[in-house]
């Protein structure tokens, strides 16, 4: 019988092989100073950060800084408890309404985190009857969400409309249907082909729900994500998002027009059983959602621009990433070992990405999960491809 | 398509394993064979394997059925019932 702990143990042995194959960890790399949104010294190294998620460059936003200061002083670190148990502060109200606002959606409900906001509503709205539909490639957080509730879970082919309206029709004459689909998906950085599974969900009397925690601030016109670009606002049921990401802070939310949401307060735990947002995280957020609300346009410009120089770049090199261009440029490795080589080099010329490994990664043994920020400097974007530059010329050297 | 036999089903998993992994077309697989214990078929094989099995019979398995399932004759059984 094995032990209780053999399961760290194991965990252990591939991390240590994992330090062990270059004397450095990629998993636990020390930030001991954040120079800029885009710049840190690591471990004693000053690199280039392309594996942020900091889309639009706002992790220093100033009047969001200032504006967190203000809510300390006037409202304390914390609201130590939940909002069901300790209430709700006004702030919190007025950010619901801005998120709202910024969706053009009439009710908006706040999470402490976007992953709290995937378990808590998905446990939340789909019981014992009903079925949830989902994307094989989705995040854990939907997949936990998933698990949490009593509902029926199905899993299509990753992106694939015809998989999904195959399976929908599998599921019994008029029993509750939810699908669930992200924008831009967190791993290999393509995107939904959103109208055609929303048609497809419609006609088999689906509801829908698109987590656009990677979208917000990226896709549309106006940054309301993926679901602006394929123009179905008025069509999906309920947006999930984070502040994690372009905003720049943390926290998480669902948007929708269907008033009934309001109620999943009494029902997802991940709502009442934890602590609500700390005021100066309220203010952060909401001073930068107006930030984008009204500078966002100039921003996502200089996001896409950024990522039209890093990702043909990369594919050039002849490096794997992801099917298609946007800010989040999944390189995959042959081999975990490759992989850690090739982080090693790019750290070594000033690039610090993210390694994403199994099970986080669908189909692959280890990714280089890089991200473009509107923040990125010319000089910067010139750093990366002379360090993607020198891998691939250390990997040849090796090969 | 006529309905598949159990047995028949049990071959296209076996046939399906050997083919995702080349350490399971090294060892002798059965109905019996425990896909957590006597072979670890990691979470995405799991999925691949079971994606194959549901296009092969046009079946959708729900997810959460998976959880019990340990042997290859169980996957197979899952398999006839989620047509
Ligand atoms: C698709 C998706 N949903 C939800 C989350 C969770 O967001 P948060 O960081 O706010 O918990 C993430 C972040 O990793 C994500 O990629």
């Amino acid at each position: 019988m094995a032990d209780l702990l053999d399961k760290f143990r194991n965990i252990q042995k591939v991390h240590q092989h994992v330090v062990g194959l270059t004397g450095r960890d990629p998993l636990g790399a020390p930030f001991e100073k954040m120079l800029s949104p885009t710049q840190a010294v690591i471990d004693g190294k000053e690199c280039v950060l392309l594996g942020s998620n900091n889309y639009l460059g706002l992790t220093f936003f100033d009047e969001a800084i200032e504006k967190a200061k203000t809510a300390l002083d006037v409202a304390g670190t914390g609201t130590t408890g939940s909002r069901m148990a300790n209430g709700s502060y006004i702030g919190h109200k007025a950010l619901e309404g801005k998120i709202a606002d910024f969706y053009n959606m009439k009710h908006c409900l706040l999470f402490t985190t976007g992953y709290q906001a995937n378990v808590g509503f998905l446990s939340a709205i789909a019981g014992k009857d009903d079925y949830i539909i989902i994307d094989a490639d989705s995040h854990a957080s939907i997949y936990d969400g998933c698990k949490l509730g009593d509902a029926t879970v199905v899993r299509f082919r990753h992106n694939n409309v015809a998989d999904l309206e195959r399976r929908l029709k599998k599921l019994p004459e008029g029993s509750n249907k939810l699908v669930v689909i992200e924008g831009i998906y967190s791993m290999l950085g393509d995107r939904a082909p959103l109208k055609e599974f929303v048609r497809v969900s419609k006609e088999n009397g689906a509801y829908v729900m698109v987590d656009e925690a990677h979208s917000l601030g990226v896709l549309g016109e106006n940054g309301r994500g993926l679901l602006e670009e394929a123009g179905v606002e008025d069509q999906v049921d309920f947006v999930l998002g984070t502040f994690s990401k372009s905003v720049g802070t943390i926290g998480g939310f669902c948007v929708s027009n269907h008033s009934e949401v309001e109620n999943a307060r009494f029902l997802a735990r991940a709502y009442m059983f934890t602590a609500s947002t700390p005021p100066s995280i309220v203010a952060s957020a909401g001073a930068t959602i107006d930030h984008i609300k009204k500078n966002g346009k100039e921003l996502m410009k200089k996001l896409w621009d950024n990522t039209a120089v890093v990702y043909p770049a990369l594919k050039e090199l002849g490096f794997k990433v992801g099917p298609e261009m946007t800010p989040v440029i999944g390189v995959a490795m042959p081999s975990l070992e490759e992989g850690i080589r090739v982080w090693n080099t790019l750290y070594e010329n000033g690039v610090y990405v993210n390694m994403a490994l199994p099970p986080a990664i669908p189909a692959g043994k280890c990714l280089l999960r890089c991200s473009v920020s509107a923040a990125h400097t010319p000089e910067q974007l010139e750093t990366v491809v002379k360090a993607f530059t020198a891998a691939k010329h250390a990997a040849e050297a090796a090969a | 398509m006529s309905e598949p036999t159990h047995a028949e089903i049990v071959a296209k998993i076996i046939e399906e394993l050997k083919s995702l992994n080349e350490d399971f077309a090294k060892v002798e697989l059965s109905g019996e064979t425990n896909m957590t214990t006597d072979i670890q078929v990691d979470s995405l094989d799991v999925m691949e394997l079971v994606f194959s099995l549901e296009e092969a019979y046009d079946a959708s398995i729900p997810v959460n059925e998976l959880s019990n399932v340990y042997t290859i004759n169980e996957l197979a059984a899952l398999v006839q019932k989620s047509r």
